[in-house]
């Protein structure tokens, strides 16, 4: 089991230090952040140091670590870790260094209910919540620390950014809390298209997620499709909503979900997970990539894609953004969007040879066009170089709307003993997680 | 502590001194909370410890926790201090109405390790073993091995009153950490305590449904560590585990997959295995597309062991292990590896197809071990050779600079063109391979690129030429590449004995003084062979094979005996090393193992297959044995020693 966790600033400051089994030497931060400090990037999250097994999470910049002799299941230390970091963010609202340096004895307080001699022990929040004494302290609004924090974007095709909820940033501590809970139901997509747009493998990878500041934490019920089956037959043909797999929060009990199609829910406090789903089956993409590459001399190629969004016009995708990868030995690039495109921009980066086309909004049914006219150095032919370009992946947002129609039919508090109607929040969030077109 | 000097630290000791003997409360507190911080950051305070402790007289529990802290962290800097603290701690275990005063005084008490305060421990933790409260008894059972660890001799009673406690609790987070604080003891002590019967595996399995997931995860641990008497109590298992495959935690369901895998071979019902397998796997599956990338490769790390006992459950799921395009590299590598393993005769078309596109990747390192895979599927089966040599082509044609990729191709083409000699026909592989023979500049690649100009030297224009520049280096390169050069260079001979008499005598001239033993060696058996019976040589080194059943690839990662060590670790990170437990930390001994077989099960029947071929075994093991010392413990690296265990077959095959 764990021997120490502590956890780092950046500049490898401890900030938390807490010694369970006192079979390792004090100085294993140091041991740690030097080590870290050896990879290029990110450090692995496991590695081992004469015969020291450190796992580690990297949350709002900080390192939190594990240390441990044992043979321990990697996956386990690592979920500890998140869900120590989870605890921490929702009895402090948030994680930075600041936070955490002015609630040091709070975080002491979880870490002693969390973990005794290393081993797991009360890891929920609203289970350890009546053994902690001390309150938040709330850093200041307009701090040094926030200002510093980026605000601005950028794009990024490995961390889709998804907007932002109200529901986050906020501690379950505060007493004056709404009495309201979001649902949100997060759907990743991956769709692997061949160059004739004809798709070759896809999968959706869904959630549903629910952030609870209920009061007194009431029984829920949550109803889904009455068409929704879990498992797939081989060879079967079904119009319902078919999940390969899916697996539920401790809270749930899903014994009902066969015969009803309901889950009952006991809402622990903050951020939670309800479901996880799996589904491997045909769906319609909601975006189609259409490629075209002409060559138009041997040393001078034409790309023209067409991006055509093939869901309901009523529903808007936040983002959508296309990345395409093009031949090493070219000269120069020039995408053109078509006259008058509003909110598009595309660019070439020299560096990368990539060309980004962002667009801002797309709304359904829409469809939206970009041409590359490619340049290469004398050492490449048209021919051979053709084949370099691609895949082409693509990274968008769609709020409000879901490939796999799993919907949510309504969610009840069973024992309505208070007054008060909470608010209920739902939304669907539809996601790029490997959206690639191959040429 | 009149000695408090004036330097700049000893003056805010001095001011914590003053803040913690005030008599007011709140500055105290704030006092203490301030030697709590300075401890965190590595400051010195165990000069205060006893104005801290004579603050524990209040009830105030935030107070308590804090001193407490303190306490833990100082107590064997100053063991004889800390006896002054032992009657506080019995009054909070003995007299106090708050269950949480109680386990907090337990848990600290616990966590001090100083031998000679341990004898007034004993007492009150019988007490709190056998309290009302469960949360003190959860805590008081996490005690039992930190005292165990530091004088075992005081434990004897203990241990009786668990082993009790076992037989009679009813609550399930009790009985999790009884579980594992009783596992931890008896790995420490060598003897068995906790006595398995149809009672206790009862209540676990009842307790399971009520506790947490970690408890979940100490109890499933802990069963698969058991081996059932009978098919029935497997199966009655079995059936209380399955609904933990669906669990949210991906330790809990891999807990419980590695529980049901292991529970199979006691069963005697062979449909029920096969339906187990059905429902594994989508779980399985659905893992490996876990948000987390860190999660899905200790998981892709141990499904290539899972593979090798249980082929069964990825057949027909090839398509899960294609890489997308966003995934880091570490990942890619694994599935890379877990493709090849699970390609069969069925499906390798839509694996090398597949293959074909990462080809065109970026990365040269990737597009290194997929020409690797590639080649490898190629060697396994003889249906799938042109079209893994037709792929090669294609991608050689593009060639254009020497670079990591290429290395692996010139290996690769060679590895196959000594599977079937013909294939240097198919789409003019060979001349587009001389081609760009220039590119060659890793060792091995060399000195596959030498062997093909010798093998082939009849169907390569220039190819003596050739040979003159790489003779010409002959000093310069690799051991390595130096062997191949004299089989080589022999046979060109043969084949051209007038064109190339004077290149025979420069290529003998540089090697038979070479510092290297196995290069002199070499050159001295050929220069005898071929003054003795040029024609003796001729049938040595010119012949060609005809069968190429040696070409059988090994893909076995493990040994039988290990592979059940290694099963029975499933999950830990001596798995992910791909290594066993002991081998990872010295502090481990593993249970030794007489198994000589082991279960496969394969998709169309469940089969014994005994384990055969000691001689490819033991190659492999001596091969593995060599690799060790090389491997690090970086995670993102993988070494294949199988490939390269070939190569030196084919070198000794070249030598008789």
């Amino acid at each position: 089991m764990f021997s120490q966790i502590f956890i780092l600033s950046p500049r490898g400051d401890t900030i938390i230090n807490r010694d369970f089994r006192s079979d390792l030497p004090k100085s294993t931060p140091e041991t740690f952040f030097r080590q870290a400090k050896t990879y290029s990037g990110d450090a692995n999250p496991l590695f081992n140091v004469d015969c020291i097994q450190f796992a580690h999470i990297k949350r709002g910049g900080l390192y939190i670590v594990g240390t441990s002799r044992f043979n321990l299941q990697p996956a386990m230390s690592l979920e500890l870790l998140d869900r120590l970091a989870k605890e921490i963010k929702d009895f402090c609202g948030v994680i930075n260094e600041e936070v955490l340096r002015k609630n040091f004895i709070l975080i002491y307080e979880i870490l002693d209910e969390s973990f005794d001699f290393g081993y797991p022990q009360l890891m929920a929040t609203e289970q350890i919540k009546p053994l902690i004494v001390n309150e938040p302290i709330q850093p200041q609004p307009d701090s040094v620390m926030n200002s510093l924090r980026p605000k601005i974007q950028t794009f990024n095709i490995f961390v889709p950014n998804t907007m932002g909820s109200q529901a986050v940033q906020r501690s379950v501590l505060n007493k004056n809390q709404a009495n309201e809970i979001f649902v949100d139901i997060y759907e990743k997509l991956n769709v692997l298209f061949n160059s004739s747009a004809y798709v070759i493998n896809q999968s959706i990878e869904g959630c549903i997620q629910m952030t609870s500041f209920l009061q007194g934490n009431p029984p829920l019920k949550l109803a889904l499709n009455e068409d929704l089956q879990i498992g797939r037959q081989q060879g079967q043909y079904s119009a319902g909503v078919i999940l390969d797999d899916c697996n539920f929060h401790e809270c749930v009990n899903a014994n009902e979900l066969d015969m009803n199609k309901t889950l009952r829910i006991q809402p622990p406090d903050g951020q939670f997970v309800v479901m996880n789903y799996r589904i491997s089956g045909d769906y319609a993409a909601p975006f189609r990539l259409f490629p075209i590459i002409e060559e138009i001399s041997s040393s001078k190629i034409e790309v023209t894609i067409k991006l055509k969004a093939c869901f309901d016009a009523k529903i808007i995708a936040s983002y959508a953004n296309v990345r395409i990868p093009i031949p090493k030995q070219t000269a120069n690039a020039y995408p053109e969007l078509v006259k008058n495109a509003q909110q598009e921009t595309a660019e070439y980066d020299s560096n990368k040879k990539i060309i980004e086309w962002q667009i801002k909004k797309l709304c359904g049914g829409q469809e939206r066009s970009l041409k590359i006219k490619l340049t290469l150095q004398a050492t490449q032919t048209a021919h051979t170089a053709r084949k370099e370009i691609g895949p082409i992946a693509m990274n968008f947002e769609i709020p409000m709307f879901n490939v796999s129609r799993l919907q949510i039919k309504y969610l009840r508090i069973e024992e309505r003993g208070n007054t008060t109607n909470p608010h209920r929040w739902v939304r669907y969030i539809t996601q790029s997680s490997s959206y690639v077109c191959r040429i | 502590m009149a000695y408090f000097g004036n330097n700049q630290q000893r003056g805010e000791l001095q001011e914590l001194f003053t803040d913690l003997n005030d008599l007011n409360f709140d500055k105290k507190k704030e006092a203490i909370k301030k030697v709590i911080a300075y401890m965190t950051v590595g400051k010195d305070v165990s000069q205060l410890f006893q104005s801290v402790i004579k603050c524990l007289e209040f009830q105030d529990i935030e107070m308590k926790k804090l001193i407490y802290l303190y306490i833990v962290n100082y107590s064997r800097q100053k063991p004889d201090d800390a006896i002054m603290v032992i009657q506080n701690f019995r009054k909070d275990v003995r007299k106090s109405e708050n269950p949480l005063v109680r386990a907090l005084a337990i848990r600290t008490f616990g966590c001090l390790r100083v031998p000679k305060l341990n004898e007034y421990l004993i007492e009150p933790l019988k007490d709190c073993i056998q309290d009302d409260d469960p949360y003190v008894r959860k805590t008081a059972v996490l005690c039992v091995p930190k005292v165990f660890e530091v004088s075992p001799e005081l434990c004897p009673a203990l241990l009786e009153l668990l082993q009790k406690l076992l037989e009679k609790e009813s609550n399930a987070l009790v009985l999790a950490n009884l579980i594992q604080s009783m596992r931890e003891i008896e790995v420490v002590n060598g003897k068995q305590l906790i006595l398995m019967n149809p009672k206790i595996i009862q209540k676990l399995l009842l307790a399971i449904d009520e506790c947490m997931e970690w408890g979940q995860i100490f109890i499933l641990d802990y069963l698969a560590t058991y081996d059932p008497v009978e098919s029935k109590q497997a199966e009655i298992i079995i059936e209380r585990t399955l609904p933990r495959l669906s669990h949210i935690n991906p330790t809990v369901t891999f807990c419980a997959v590695k529980l049901i895998l292991k529970y199979l071979d006691h069963l005697d019902n062979g449909d029920l295995v096969k339906n187990l397998c059905k429902k594994i796997s989508p779980s399985l599956i659905s893992l490996l597309s876990w948000n987390q990338p860190e999660i899905q490769y200790t998981i892709l790390r141990n499904i290539s062991l899972i593979l090798q006992k249980f082929p069964i459950l990825f057949e027909n799921e090839v398509k899960v292990f294609f890489c997308s395009f966003n995934e880091p590299y570490y990942i890619k590598y694994e599935k890379l590896d877990i493709m090849v393993r699970i390609c069969d005769s069925k499906n390798f078309n839509q694996v090398l197809n597949e293959l074909m596109i990462y080809i065109n990747e970026a990365d040269p390192h990737f597009v290194r071990k997929t020409i690797k895979s590639i080649g490898k599927i190629g060697i396994m089966y003889d249906k799938a050779l042109s079209e893994a040599v037709s792929i090669l082509v294609e991608f050689a044609k593009n060639v254009q600079q020497a670079n990591e990729s290429v290395q692996e191709l010139f290996i690769q083409m060679q590895i196959l063109y000594r599977k079937n000699r013909n294939l240097y026909k198919t789409n003019d592989s060979l001349k587009i391979l001389f081609n760009i023979l220039e590119y060659a500049n890793e060792p091995e690649a060399k000195s596959a690129c030498t062997w093909i100009v010798g093998e082939f030297a009849e169907f390569i224009p220039k190819s003596v030429d050739k040979m003159k520049e790489y003779i010409d280096n002959f000093l310069i390169e690799d051991r390595l590449v130096q062997l191949q050069l004299l089989t080589s260079g022999v046979k060109l001979y043969i084949k051209y004995p007038s064109l190339c008499s004077a290149l025979i005598q420069q290529l003998i001239n540089s090697a038979k003084d070479s510092f290297n033993p196995d290069v002199r060696d070499r050159t001295y058996i050929y220069w005898r062979l071929l003054s003795t019976d040029p024609e003796i040589v001729k049938n040595l080194v010119c012949s060609v094979p005809t069968n190429s059943s040696q070409f059988q690839k090994d893909i076995r990662l493990w040994e039988t005996k290990d592979l059940i060590i290694a099963l029975e670790n499933m999950g830990s990170i001596s798995n992910l090393f791909h290594k066993l437990p002991n081998q990872l930390y010295k502090n481990i001994k593993i249970r030794n193992n007489h198994q000589q077989e082991a279960k496969i099960y394969k998709a169309d029947e469940k089969q014994d297959i005994p384990q055969k071929e000691q001689e490819i075994k033991k190659e492999d093991q001596n091969q593995q044995i060599q690799q060790q010392p090389k491997q690090d413990f970086d995670l993102l690296n993988f070494d294949e020693p199988v490939s390269k265990s070939n190569n030196n077959k084919i070198d000794v095959y070249d030598l008789i």
